[in-house]
């Protein structure tokens, strides 16, 4: 059994972004063979960016969430050390002013004073009362999503990044027509240098293209219209088009129709705010499959649809949704695939499944995790325990690498990141580090002989990996990039982690119960990284859409598929180099490359073949199988409910239990077989 | 937000109706059935031990028919129906229509509840239908 080691207690990231980011010191690792000697600012620094840390999917009761929305950021940024901060919501509206604050040891702004006898829950007509509501429903005392978006929680949050010096801005969770939900930002405007800005470009796609949205104001005299240019639905879509929401009596907000508008939503910011808007796809399994009449999950096609229609703006999806501490993990058999898997969704869990087949393709199309946070279930809010949700930044953690030049992180800048596809998602702080890169080696050279010595690039590697920078080389890829190479060249494909020393967040250290089911005993607040897989497909080109049989179709059929996708090594104890400090190395060379392909890594605490949770191979099984495993610890929670032997294992146990982390992929594309399209550089 | 039963992809088409677009409930609080979605299960906050704590919801997308039979939670000793009079037992669901479970209409009451449900807390509830069988949603304290 490994020795656990510790982890930092609050994730936080260096800063060459001029941000109040305090710098994390590597411990540990000079004087061992294969080390990287020096003083990694003596490098050539040509900006290779910064992993940052942040969350986009979140909730305050503006929508359907339960604290206010400086709780939530003071929580998100401060508790839980976020690098940046997207507050979501769902579009529609609500009573609820969600910018009243709890009680007066919260932090708020002067003009948003804590106001005694008031809170979050406080209607807008008691608060600031019905005749500051606009658009349709001011007598109802309900406040459309366009309004608060616009002109109640934007300057909020202008104000809090101000003072926090971060960047905190506001998205959406737009409920989609055609669809369940998904993430939605549009950044124009937000946060300029000087302050004074607006979240305009937001607010007005809620009110076009949210399912919920129901008002017919035009942005409560704004004059807004939807036209997308040159569409030929404009004449149904935009609300000028005379019957408002009526949709000349087509019903675009369900099924097929939905889905069409849907996509006319993406061309309306690929029209206007192309480069500054994101479009990302949440909990994409858990309404279950497309629905054509009504409005449930999304098919593979429809991946392909929104990535054709502005590949700039849809570029991935909610590979890890959030909810990670409710009953199972959040997914019930009605998701695809039956539940989450360790934590991810089918697409994403799938090993040769639908996130494969769009890699398949050489498309741009890229994972995130989010917390989704509502509440804590049957907890308070600032409770340890939850049976609901963690906060941003307290279990689910995306990074994404964002180059700012040495100027201050901006909401441009990690739209621009995200867009790269420079990133990777963590539960549980599993690891902090990460470099995986590709490159280009002579056929003649070697790795590290007994020890000593070392592959291509691996010191530079290393460094960029202590210090959560990017890695910038002409004969190398890294994630979200192509390496263009001749055939029959040979690749190195390098992976260094940090499994980081100290306690994670879980509240709850006791030995984790999955895993003495096969004899180990490890900490819930200290996961061990137990192997890391590499996986790889080939890429055979995009699907024309009127390819019907292999651009639509349910999991598991062709259209659905990559059958190329393998699991190509694994490295674990055995045979990565070890280092201290908790990081890994690992290496793995591609010989005579033949075919365009691309390679993404995984890695876990649990080993293959622990039962309830992974299989044979190494995959992880569907997590209502976790309620199968007792916890059987005089310290396990009472909210999980009790079994013959003890609890039964379930909400925020089991996923501070089953932890996992993803990267995107690394494409190579070689010279004279498929091209990979849908990646520039 | 647990997500519970299969949805089939070759449901009738015939009989799936399209949501009006006037219709406003909370979005966010869901959960899919085979046949219907359910809209944000609620309750007023009550103090421990307290009886005739009502829960209500919303049955939208709706394609097939079904009944809702009974209820449970594990916060309460027991949960019954209120229905206007004349009404026969249980929620009735219908292909197309929405329904409300308001303070007006059909709706659950707790009884004997053994905790004390505080505001923008949430909590389990099984709800046993005619086809659909059992599902598992969770009802959040306050209305939005």
């Amino acid at each position: 059994v490994k020795q656990p080691v510790r982890k930092p207690a609050l994730n936080t990231v260096a800063g060459a972004i001029g941000l109040i980011l305090a710098a994390v010191a590597a411990p540990g690792i000079a004087g061992q063979p294969g080390d990287d000697h020096g003083n990694s600012h003596d490098r050539d620094r040509h900006d290779s960016g910064n992993y940052v840390v942040g969350d986009f999917h979140n909730h305050t009761t503006c929508s359907d969430g339960q604290i206010s929305v400086q709780k939530l950021v003071n929580k998100s940024v401060d508790t839980y050390g976020l690098d940046w901060f997207i507050m979501a919501g769902h579009g529609g509206g609500g009573t609820r002013n969600c910018t009243l604050v709890e009680d007066e040891t919260i932090f708020t702004p002067p003009e948003f004073p804590f106001v005694p006898g008031q809170g979050p829950a406080t209607t807008w007509n008691n608060s600031i009362g019905n005749a500051a509501i606009k658009g349709d429903r001011q007598a109802d005392g309900f406040m459309f999503r366009w309004q608060s978006i616009q002109e109640i929680q934007y300057p909020l949050l202008e104000k809090l990044a101000l003072v926090k010096s971060k960047p905190i801005f506001i998205g959406l969770e737009q409920v989609v027509p055609g669809h369940e939900h998904n993430d939605v930002a549009i950044v124009k405007g937000q946060l300029p240098r000087h302050g004074g800005g607006n979240a305009t470009a937001m607010a007005q796609y809620e009110y076009c293209f949210d399912r919920a949205a129901a008002d017919t104001s035009r942005g409560g005299g704004q004059g807004w219209d939807c036209a997308v240019p040159g569409s030929a639905l404009n004449a149904d879509l935009q609300p000028s088009s005379g019957a408002l929401r009526n949709f000349n009596g087509k019903n675009y907000n369900s099924g097929q129709l939905g889905h069409l508008k849907t996509v006319e939503g993406i061309k309306w910011m690929a029209a206007s705010y192309a480069k500054s808007s994101f479009f990302i796809p949440a909990h994409v399994e858990r309404a279950g499959a497309f629905n054509p009449n009504g409005n449930n999950g999304y098919n593979v096609e429809h991946f392909r649809d929104f990535n054709n229609a502005a590949p700039h703006i849809a570029f991935g999806f909610e590979g890890g949704p959030g909810h990670q501490a409710a009953g199972n993990r959040s997914y019930g058999s009605g998701s695809v695939g039956g539940g989450t898997y360790g934590g991810a969704g089918f697409y994403t869990a799938q090993v040769g499944g639908v996130w494969d087949a769009l890699l398949g393709e050489g498309r741009n199309w890229f994972i995130f995790n989010n917390s989704d946070y509502h509440n804590r279930g049957s907890f308070g809010p600032d409770d340890t325990g939850s049976t609901n949700d963690q906060y941003p930044g307290e279990f689910n953690k995306s990074y994404v690498l964002t180059r700012t030049g040495g100027r201050s992180l901006t909401p441009q800048a990690i739209v621009d990141g995200m867009r790269t596809g420079n990133s990777y998602y963590v539960n549980g702080d599993l690891i902090d580090r990460m470099s995986f890169v590709v490159c280009k080696i002579d056929g003649r050279e070697r790795g590290p002989v007994k020890g000593w010595g070392s592959w291509p690039h691996e010191h530079e590697i290393a460094l960029a990996a202590k210090d959560g920078e990017g890695f910038f080389d002409s004969d190398c890829a890294q994630q979200g990039e192509k390496l263009v190479v001749r055939k029959g060249e040979d690749l190195l494909v390098s992976v260094i982690v940090r499994d980081p020393t100290g306690d994670n967040l879980s509240p709850y250290s006791f030995a984790n119960p999955s895993l003495l089911q096969v004899g180990i005993n490890q900490p819930l607040n200290r996961p061990v990284l137990d192997h890391v897989d590499l996986i790889g497909g080939k890429v055979s080109g995009y699907i024309d859409p009127a390819d019907t049989a292999r651009y639509a179709g349910l999991i598991n059929t062709p259209a659905a598929t990559n059958p190329s996708t393998a699991v190509m090594a694994t490295f674990n104890e055995t045979n990565w180099r070890d280092l201290p400090g908790g990081w890994k190395r690992m290496f793995f060379r591609i010989r005579d490359v033949e075919d365009s392909q691309y390679v993404r890594v995984r890695g876990t605490n649990i080993p293959a073949g622990v039962p309830n949770e992974t299989d044979s191979q190494g995959n992880p099984l569907v997590d209502s199988l976790a309620n199968n495993v007792v916890c059987s610890d005089a310290a396990c929670p009472t909210h999980l409910p009790a079994v013959t032997g003890g609890r039964r294992l379930d909400f925020d146990v089991e996923a501070w239990t089953d932890v996992w982390f993803y990267s995107n992929p690394i494409y190579v594309e070689v010279k004279g077989s498929t091209l990979v399209a849908g990646i520039k550089r | 937000v647990k997500y519970p039963t299969l949805r089939s992809s070759s449901l009738p088409l015939a009989l799936a109706m399209a949501v009006c677009a006037g219709f406003a409930p909370t979005w966010g609080h869901e959960y899919y059935a085979n046949h219907f979605q359910i809209i944000h299960p609620w309750s007023q906050p009550a103090p421990a031990r307290a009886s005739g704590v009502a829960i209500f919801m919303e049955f939208t997308q709706v394609e097939s028919a079904d009944r809702l039979l009974g209820a449970s939670t594990s916060v309460a000793g027991r949960v019954e129906f209120v229905q206007p009079a004349g009404h026969e037992q249980g929620i009735v669901l219908e292909p197309g229509r929405e329904v409300s479970l308001g303070p007006t209409s059909a709706h659950l009451v707790m009884h004997d509840l053994n905790t004390q449900l505080h505001y923008g807390r949430q909590y389990p509830l099984t709800l046993l239908f005619e086809k659909a069988g059992t599902v598992e949603v969770e009802f959040i304290v306050g209305e939005h």
